[in-house]
């Protein structure tokens, strides 16, 4: 199964991330990452070097602070995507930190039934 | 009385080979010999010609059998990217860098998983939120000024949301063609040219 890489968004959601190629490195991901976390900066490049998911997820200048929160499968998805707002990663506390869940959250999917 | 004649052999004279080597036979006129074990002209120490224009040649010798041409000059990046060289040739590894060519290409899915089932220069997408998907390329383009192309099978509208065109990334909305919403899509595509 294809593994997915949860980070948080400003609107207190989150982002699934997928990458196409293997990435054991690492290097892959904290990229995502980086474009995820601009806000001003929209030109500079991402440097394996400089910035690392700790970087990212400190913030650099430019780019608002990116936290890798979670690692699922795709088979850890709710299955009906009309709440996908609601969405939220809770993390299960186990000795993996990125490991956890996916819960929707009740307020958030109450808004979104008003609003439809 | 018998008189037995006995013919005396003619000498032949040996001379240096003369054959031409054509492109048809033809019968020659000299009335001189040649020795079994002479050399014949056949090659010449020329090196050829790399590439050129086709032409049939009219060289009465031929390159040795082992003889190599030099390599065509394959396009560097910069003569890619400038696009106006007629002598360097485009290989398969700096082709992407010409003007005209995507530098990167995507077809994905945003129902269920967000799942990419082609692509090419993409690092990874994010499935953002309903209808938003950001793309991540492999190599970032090297200004935000680079132009996408979107397309979708599945009577949506599509496009870029303002302000997400970044030079490395770049976020991309999916809505509803009568209400403007935000709205997943079954398939879409997107291809993207510029200068990375």
């Amino acid at each position: 199964m294809q593994t997915l890489y949860i980070t948080d968004k400003p609107d207190g959601g989150i982002a699934i991330l997928t990458l196409v190629d293997d990435d054991e490195a690492g290097i892959a991901l904290a990229q995502n990452l980086y474009e995820l976390s601009r806000t001003t900066d929209l030109v500079s490049r991402f440097d394996s070097a400089i910035h690392t998911t700790r970087a990212i997820a400190a913030g650099i200048d430019g780019h608002r602070p990116q936290v890798l929160l979670g690692r699922c499968t795709d088979a850890d998805l709710p299955e009906n995507r009309k709440y996908r707002g609601a969405w939220r990663w809770v993390s299960d506390e186990s000795s993996d930190p990125l490991s956890g869940k996916i819960v929707i959250d009740s307020k958030t999917a109450k808004e979104i039934d008003e609003n439809n | 009385m018998a008189i037995n004649v006995t013919p005396i052999p003619r000498l032949t004279t040996l001379t240096t080979p003369a054959f031409t080597l054509g492109t048809a036979n033809a019968a020659g006129d000299a009335i001189t010999a040649v020795a079994s074990n002479s050399t014949l002209l056949a090659f010449d120490a020329t090196v050829p010609a790399s590439t050129g224009t086709a032409a049939t040649g009219v060289a009465t010798v031929a390159p040795r059998r082992d003889h190599v041409h030099a390599s065509t000059i394959s396009a560097s990046q910069a003569e890619e990217e400038a696009g106006s060289s007629t002598t360097a040739f485009t290989s398969p590894g700096n082709q992407q860098y010409h003007p005209s060519a995507a530098k990167a290409w995507l077809y994905w899915e945003m129902t269920g998983t967000h799942g990419i089932l082609a692509s090419y220069g993409i690092s990874g997408i994010a499935d953002y939120a309903v209808g938003q998907t950001t793309i991540t390329f492999t190599t970032a383009f090297s200004s935000v000024n680079y132009a996408p192309t979107y397309g979708n099978n599945w009577n949506r509208l599509i496009g870029g949301e303002t302000g997400q065109q970044a030079a490395g990334s770049i976020r991309i909305a999916v809505t509803n063609v009568d209400g403007g919403a935000l709205s997943d899509i079954n398939q879409a595509g997107a291809a993207f040219f510029g200068d990375q």
